[in-house]
């Protein structure tokens, strides 16, 4: 288990992340989301020891991770721009990491090689950037850890090798009870994947929730009206998060449960209502937007 | 048990790092070892194909490797110490680095020792090579020349290795790393050199060399390590910057070591060493200038426009901009208040040091060396020969002329002269020319007089006086220099310079063939040139205390000018038998017979009784003053 308890990181002027708590189970995947500059990847890089904190703590299996070689060796980062010498190959790589990490395993880093189609003796530095990511996890997931930390892994990675991944990355977990944190913009692969969400913004923990929770907390909600309503104040009784109008017809993402707004809705006589569910980017715009990071304040 | 398993374990991780470094660093590496083959290759290849029979030849070829191979080592070592030690300022690196399962310390000292095998290992396998190539071809090598690089190099990779590692860790990125140890490497002795000669400036007179000899020097400069040096000091500076280093990584906060670590320690001394340079360099121009008509003034505002301007370029190279500068200026505000508050109190003589003439009563005796024509007088044994000196001379009226030259020489001082400011441009230069070397005054024509006085409470008085002091003053001690009392301690012939000659040649002048005595017992040499001592002595070898006897370097020798010196000497040239060539930098070694500067000539003839016998004793010479063919001693060569 990783606790993150009262977390502070600053660089300088700037708080990173302000007074972070967070708790990740054993077996879970964490999907970190956040506006740019939110503090995900000083997250990641603070939870794999590269960042020391200004105050606060993480526990990593109740022990501090920053200069503990072994609990270290059950964590795996790939940063959002993994770094690889000029004649590095993953050969090479894989000569000091099975040195260095106590559970690699040959086998899987064979089985790996011949999943992800990339040549073990060929040059990391001239590779595509999807394929110095899939030569990354080919390394991070032959050391089997028990903590994978991942920052914008799905990034120039094709259709294919995102679901490849995923469907690796979601084996580790039930074979091994392997914990991932993944930090992306990219909620739609998030969303396939990730059993819980934690959203940043302004280095603050927005909203911690498993995701389908989340995706029943909001509703996305088409209502039309056959005469234009004369009430200003229309949805007044509704946690309306956002509301889209065009003529008669409003589109409005809301926060509760379908059994408690749609009587106040239905209160209304609508010529027309639909509810359902919505995308984690769409919740995310509207946490987002709450938080005062929305379009509407971006572009005035 | 669990002591031993983690070390066990750490060994088992420092030894994956260096092995994995070596792998990523192969074409590096490789680069390094083509350098060092061609060093190697061609001197031999030359060696085989035109020298094989030159014995001669063979050191220079030698020399030629030797150097080839510690020059691309140094540089390689550099090389190295900077692309290992980059992880520490590169995110990337860092994110790699820091995320694996050592710990920062482990991986640190595995840096450090990567470097250390990358670049000596190959050079020393290099050495044994040429040593093994020699030795197949059968060259007749002298060894020491080559096996003393082995220490040189060693001690100089270990103290760059760890001193760059320390300020690696320092700095925030790899440029102000370098820039860093640069600056301290080079600025530190530059900036003893200068406070150095500022004492000696206006301590006008000083012996001390406490800060322009010896470990003081090099105290910051790891560089200075490659000269095989000082090698217990570096050893222990080495490991000092190996535990402070280890100390610090620890501690190192990666994403803001360049704002919020121990940087702003090593970047104040960099800013204060180069502004320092750069203040008394400008300061000094304007007082010997004597700016303001006070040069005193002059070097204060050379100071501030020097200094303050360098202190603040430094600050926004190190910084990239003017951020935190008006914080640091207080650095540079104490600086600017010690150097200047010290040169004031030195100008104006506030300790009474130049102007200090020994009460005449008190002195018990007192002596005066022409520095420039003493021959065994060096740097380094200067301070030691003029306080001996104190009780050279006792007589009343030479112990009064030498104590009106320093009672003369005290009035003149003069603290609204720029004359000081001046003098500081010779001493500085001198102190760098003679940095770590012992130089003959003679053989580098500095021109240079001491005064020394014994005291009835046992106290000795030195002062040494160059000549821009002492040139317009009309002393005149030439019977003292030409007394035989002072030319048997500071001539050629005094015990210090004959126990240096390492060989003695007594060639027939006037003969087709070249055939002569090379002697090299310094039993016998010392029994020679003793006897032409006593020849000087008597008067039959001519010495006239300037030319410090009637001899003259090889090198100068000429017959024209040397009718013009002397005008006898077409008179005695028929007379001359032999010509004795002293060499102090024969080595018993050496394949060939150097001539060089410090040789001395001496003409000998009938007249010269002493050293005629003495050539007998030794079996040199003949009863009818033949050369001995006979003589061990004996050489023959046909033109």
């Amino acid at each position: 288990m990783i606790e993150i308890k009262n977390l502070t990181k600053t660089f300088d002027k700037l708080t990173a992340i302000d007074n972070l708590s967070l708790d990740i189970y054993d077996g879970s995947v964490l999907g970190l989301v956040g506006s740019n500059g939110s503090g995900k990847s000083t997250l990641l890089r603070t939870l794999a020891g590269v960042y020391t904190p200004d105050s606060g703590e993480i526990k990593i299996s109740g022990v501090n991770i920053l200069e503990n070689s072994f609990i270290k060796g059950e964590c795996f980062f790939i940063p959002d721009f993994p770094f690889f010498y000029n004649n590095s190959t993953i050969n090479n790589s894989a000569f000091l990491y099975r040195r260095i990490y106590p559970n690699w395993s040959e086998d899987e880093f064979k089985r790996l090689c011949q999943i992800f189609p990339i040549d073990p003796k060929a040059k990391i530095i001239n590779m595509s950037k999807g394929m110095q990511r899939q030569a990354s996890l080919i390394l991070a997931l032959s050391t089997c850890p028990k903590y994978l930390f991942l920052d914008e892994i799905f990034d120039g990675l094709d259709p294919v090798m995102r679901f490849a991944l995923k469907k690796i990355l979601i084996e580790n977990v039930s074979k091994r009870d392997m914990s991932v944190i993944i930090a992306s913009h990219n909620l739609r692969e998030l969303e396939d994947l990730c059993d819980c969400v934690c959203l940043l913004h302004l280095g603050k923990l927005v909203v911690q929730r498993d995701i389908d929770s989340l995706r029943t907390e909001y509703r996305k909600v088409q209502i039309a009206f056959s005469q234009p309503p004369l009430e200003n104040d229309l949805f007044k009784n509704i946690n309306v998060v956002n509301v889209w109008r065009n003529g008669n017809i409003f589109n409005l993402t809301i926060k509760g449960t379908e059994e408690d707004f749609m009587p106040k809705l239905n209160a209304l006589n609508p010529a027309y209502i639909s509810a359902m569910p919505l995308t984690l980017e769409e919740i995310f715009i509207s946490e987002m937007g709450e938080s005062g990071y929305d379009i509407g304040n971006i572009i005035q | 048990m669990t002591l031993a398993t983690s070390f066990s374990n750490k060994a088992k991780q420092i030894r994956s790092f260096i092995l994995w470094e070596a792998k990523t660093n192969a074409p590096i590496m490789l680069t390094y070892l083509i350098l060092l083959a061609v060093a190697l290759i061609i001197p031999i290849i030359l060696q085989i194909t035109f020298c094989m029979s030159t014995n001669g030849a063979t050191d220079i070829y030698l020399a030629i490797s030797q150097y080839l191979i510690f020059a691309i080592s140094t540089i390689f070592t550099l090389v190295f110490t900077v692309k290992q030690f980059s992880y520490l300022h590169n995110k990337r690196k860092l994110d790699m680095y820091c995320s694996m399962p050592a710990s920062r310390a482990t991986q640190l000292i595995s840096k450090q020792i990567s470097c250390f095998l990358f670049t000596v290992v190959p050079a020393v396998v290099s050495l044994l090579i040429v040593l093994l190539c020699y030795g197949i071809f059968n060259f007749n090598i002298e060894s020491n020349g080559i096996l003393q690089l082995f220490p040189q190099l060693i001690i100089g990779a270990i103290a760059c290795i760890t001193a760059y590692g320390l300020v690696a860790i320092c700095c925030g990125t790899t440029a102000n790393t370098i820039l860093m140890f640069l600056a301290i490497s080079i600025c530190y002795p530059l900036a003893i050199n200068f406070i150095d000669s500022t004492i000696k400036t206006f301590f006008y007179g000083s012996t001390s060399t406490v800060l322009s000899s010896g470990i003081a020097r090099i105290l910051l400069c790891p560089l200075d390590a490659f000269n095989g040096n000082h090698i217990i000091y570096w050893l222990i500076f080495s490991v000092a910057c190996i535990a402070v280093s280890v100390l610090l990584i620890k501690k190192r906060k990666n994403e803001k070591a360049q704002s919020a670590f121990i940087f702003t320690y090593p970047c104040h001394v960099v800013k204060i060493l180069v502004s320092f340079i750069g203040g008394m360099f400008l300061g000094y121009i304007l007082g010997t200038l004597g700016a303001f008509d006070f040069p005193f003034i002059g070097f204060v505002a050379g100071f501030l426009i020097g200094s303050l301007s360098v202190y603040v370029i430094a600050h926004i190279i190190l910084y990239k901009g003017i951020h935190k500068l008006g914080k640091s200026m207080i650095t540079y505000a104490v600086m600017f208040a010690v150097v200047i508050g010290a040169v004031s109190l030195f100008n104006f003589d506030v300790f009474g040091y130049n102007r200090a003439v020994p009460e005449k009563s008190e002195i018990k005796s007192a002596g005066i060396i022409d520095l420039s024509s003493a021959h065994n007088i060096t740097t380094k044994n200067c301070k030691e020969h003029v306080k001996k000196s104190a009780t050279d001379f006792d007589d009343e009226n030479t112990v009064k002329r030498i104590y009106d030259v320093q009672k003369t020489m005290a009035s003149e001082y003069d603290p609204y002269s720029n004359e000081q400011y001046a003098t500081f441009w010779e001493i500085l230069v001198f102190n760098i020319i003679s940095d770590d070397v012992e130089y003959n005054y003679n053989d580098m024509y500095i021109d240079a007089m001491s005064v020394a006085f014994k005291l009835d409470n046992g106290e000795t008085f030195t002062r040494i006086y160059q000549p821009k002091r002492y040139y317009y003053l009309d002393f005149n001690f030439d019977d003292v220099f030409s007394s035989a009392k002072y030319a048997q301690k500071y001539s050629t012939y005094s015990d210090d310079y004959i126990s240096k000659i390492g060989s003695l040649t007594v060639s027939e002048i006037y003969s087709d063939d070249i055939r002569e005595s090379v002697v090299t017992n310094k039993s016998d040499i010392s029994k020679i040139v003793k006897a032409i001592n006593q020849d000087i002595i008597s008067g039959t070898i001519p010495y006239d205390g300037t030319m410090n006897a009637f001899f003259y370097n090889e090198d100068d020798y000429n017959y024209d000018d040397y009718d013009e010196d002397n005008e006898n000497y077409d008179e005695d040239y028929d007379d001359i038998l032999f010509g004795i060539y002293c060499d102090p930098d024969y080595s018993a070694n050496s394949d060939s017979i150097s001539f060089d500067y410090n040789g001395m000539y001496y003409d000998i003839d009938k007249t010269n009784k002493s050293t005629v016998n003495a050539l007998k004793e030794v079996k040199i010479l003949n009863d009818d003053l033949s050369l001995n063919q006979d003589s061990k001693y004996f050489q023959h060569y046909s033109e």
